[in-house]
């Protein structure tokens, strides 16, 4: 990609982020629910008028609509997301603390998706219509019809409870504790993934170019890895883009269920206590984690299609 | 060389040709004539045991050098595919992998049939480029095929099937994508094939004028039969069959044989 497009793009992601943060705000802006109401009454007092006034002062909640976006803005760009209500903890490090766990357990379970979906999809292509491939989409059909925090309660059940194998709640944050949660989001895409590479490697092997490199004398099996297989896999790209995005954005209910501690949850909490500042920052983190998963989906089509060199 | 008996192809219960028989010699010129859908490509397909779809031999026989190429197990293809008998398409282009270099692919090819390291593979095949015109070799071999106009990839198609000098071409429709002047050039250094490598080939095409110039002998195919065959000068002057007729009148300046 050439600097030029890069530069184009950066500007675009600054102008759509600045877009979001303002309908952002305004959308909480006119939201119904009162946020000082709601502070107290994390704290379970019932506060006089007086003092729930002296907080909204305080706040800057009296202040003019276009003032308090231009205060939230100005302290947003020097890294200061304000101070969530239900905790009174600055709101960086809130969301910062639960990008890392999200961050990896969103890769694990990337990385064992694509440790299921690619050889069940490669070989389903392989055998289509026979027995194996049948037996592939039907586990492709489990996956997508298994809800996740039920194939998540079952995992906890058996390898948790019944196995013993891994812990069902730690508070150590190691690799042990996302292999469940990570597992149980891995096997729920791995069945549309799988589906997908199957129907990319099937289309791929019509493609003229495998009877030609077949007629050349290359082997079936060279044909199949070298050429297929990479080919095919080049339009899930942006299906991993879409999934790793949304993934980063947090997995609230498996989150839940393993009581892993990301962003998923997170988000849901703030949206419970109407934690106003907290809300506004999780948005802007997803924005910001579509677009940048976007431009980076962009910027590896251009290195893997030589097609695409030209420009994105 | 190569002789097909009695052949009959299917896709999916539809005969797509049916006792299809033919003899070729060594350094013979044989063109397959006639319209879409006749049977011509799965002719030529079924020879390599590349039947596209559902397509099956159900009947006959293909010898080449008297042995048969049906039930030949994958290691026996690979001593006869882009060796011995090579195929070029209508678009050599679509023969490639369209996000790999040529010259990766060229590479792949000649290593497969032969025990070579890379460089001298690449200087192999960049070589085979020179000789069917293609000057700026070194560029075309780093090359993806989406960069180069119909008569350069098909250039690259014939310079690649060449490369094992094999002693028979399978050519579809090699012209057939390409403007006038540029399949008048393709067809002249087709057929100094034959005199430098003293291959045979056989040509499809529904260009009755190509198929004039180039053959020795001319088969008129029309669903999936054979309807007439001979010396080409016997078909173009004395055609028999009425269909045969009308193909030659579609191409002006036929009867002179004044083509290219
Ligand atoms: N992959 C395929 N599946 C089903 N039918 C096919 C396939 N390829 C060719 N046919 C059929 O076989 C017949 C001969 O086709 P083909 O050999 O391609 O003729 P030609 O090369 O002369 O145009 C046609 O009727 C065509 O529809
Ligand atoms: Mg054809």
């Amino acid at each position: 990609m050439l600097k030029k497009q890069l530069f184009k793009r950066f500007t675009q992601i600054v102008i759509v982020l600045l877009g979001i943060s303002f309908m952002s705000f305004l959308l909480i802006y006119l939201a119904p629910g009162d946020p000082v109401r709601a502070m107290f009454a994390v704290t379970g007092s019932i506060p006089s008028e007086e003092a729930m006034e002296e907080m909204r002062e305080e706040l800057g909640l009296n202040k003019p609509f276009l003032v308090q976006y231009g205060d939230w803005l100005s302290k947003c760009l020097k890294g200061d997301f304000g101070t969530s209500y239900s905790q009174g903890r600055p709101v960086s490090w809130m969301l910062s603390e639960r990008v890392a766990p999200t961050l990896n357990l969103a890769l694990l379970s990337l990385v064992i998706m694509l440790i299921i979906a690619i050889p069940i999809g490669v070989i389903s292509a392989i055998h289509q219509n026979g027995i194996i491939d049948y037996i592939c989409r039907g586990f492709t059909f489990l996956s997508i019809s298994m809800p996740d925090f039920w194939v998540g309660l079952l995992l906890l059940y058996f390898i948790g409870v019944k196995l013993r194998l891994l812990p069902v709640v730690s508070t150590d944050m190691g690799f042990k504790k996302m292999l469940l949660p990570a597992f149980t989001l891995g096997f729920a895409m791995a069945g549309k993934y799988a589906r997908q590479v199957r129907g990319a490697i099937l289309e791929e092997m019509n493609q003229d170019y495998v009877s030609g490199a077949l007629a050349r004398g290359i082997s079936a099996s060279t044909v199949l890895w070298k050429h297929i297989i990479p080919n095919a896999m080049l339009p899930l790209l942006t299906m991993l883009g879409l999934s790793l995005g949304s993934l980063l954005g947090g997995t609230a209910v498996v989150e839940i269920i393993f009581s892993y501690p990301a962003l998923g949850s997170l988000a849901i909490s703030a949206i419970t206590s109407m934690d106003y500042p907290l809300i506004q920052g999780y948005i802007l983190w997803i924005a910001l984690i579509y677009m940048l998963v976007n431009l980076m989906v962009d910027i590896s089509y251009s290195y893997l299609d030589p097609r695409l060199k030209k420009g994105v | 060389m190569l002789i097909y008996e009695n052949v009959s192809i299917q896709y999916d219960g539809n005969i797509a040709l049916s006792n299809f028989s033919l003899e070729i010699g060594n350094k013979e010129i044989v063109a397959l004539v006639g319209e879409s859908g006749s049977g011509k490509t799965s002719a030529i397909r079924g020879t390599m045991g590349l039947l596209s779809g559902k397509g099956e031999i159900i009947k006959g026989n293909i010898l080449f050098e008297g042995k048969s190429l049906l039930n030949r197990t994958s290691k026996q293809w690979q001593e006869i595919r882009g060796r011995k008998i090579s195929m070029i398409f209508q678009d050599s282009g679509a023969m490639l992998n369209p996000i790999r270099t040529i010259g990766s692919q060229f590479i792949d090819y000649i290593c497969t049939h032969e025990d070579m390291n890379k460089k001298d593979a690449w200087e192999k095949g960049r070589l085979m480029l020179e000789k069917m015109g293609l000057s700026n070799s070194q560029r075309i071999m780093k090359s993806y095929t989406f960069q180069l106009s119909g008569g350069m990839r098909q250039r690259v198609g014939i310079a690649m099937a060449m490369t094992f000098n094999p002693k028979l071409l399978l050519a579809d429709e090699p012209t057939s994508a390409l403007d006038v002047t540029t399949q008048a050039q393709i067809v002249k250094e087709m057929m100094d094939l034959r005199d430098h490598y003293d291959t045979s080939i056989l040509i499809v095409t529904h260009n009755l004028g190509v198929a004039a110039y180039m053959a020795d002998r001319i088969l008129v195919m029309k669903d999936g039969k054979i309807i007439e065959e001979g010396q080409t000068e016997d078909v173009i002057r004395y055609p028999k069959d009425i269909y045969t007729r009308n193909l030659i009148d579609a191409v002006p300046d036929m009867r002179r044989a004044s083509y290219v």
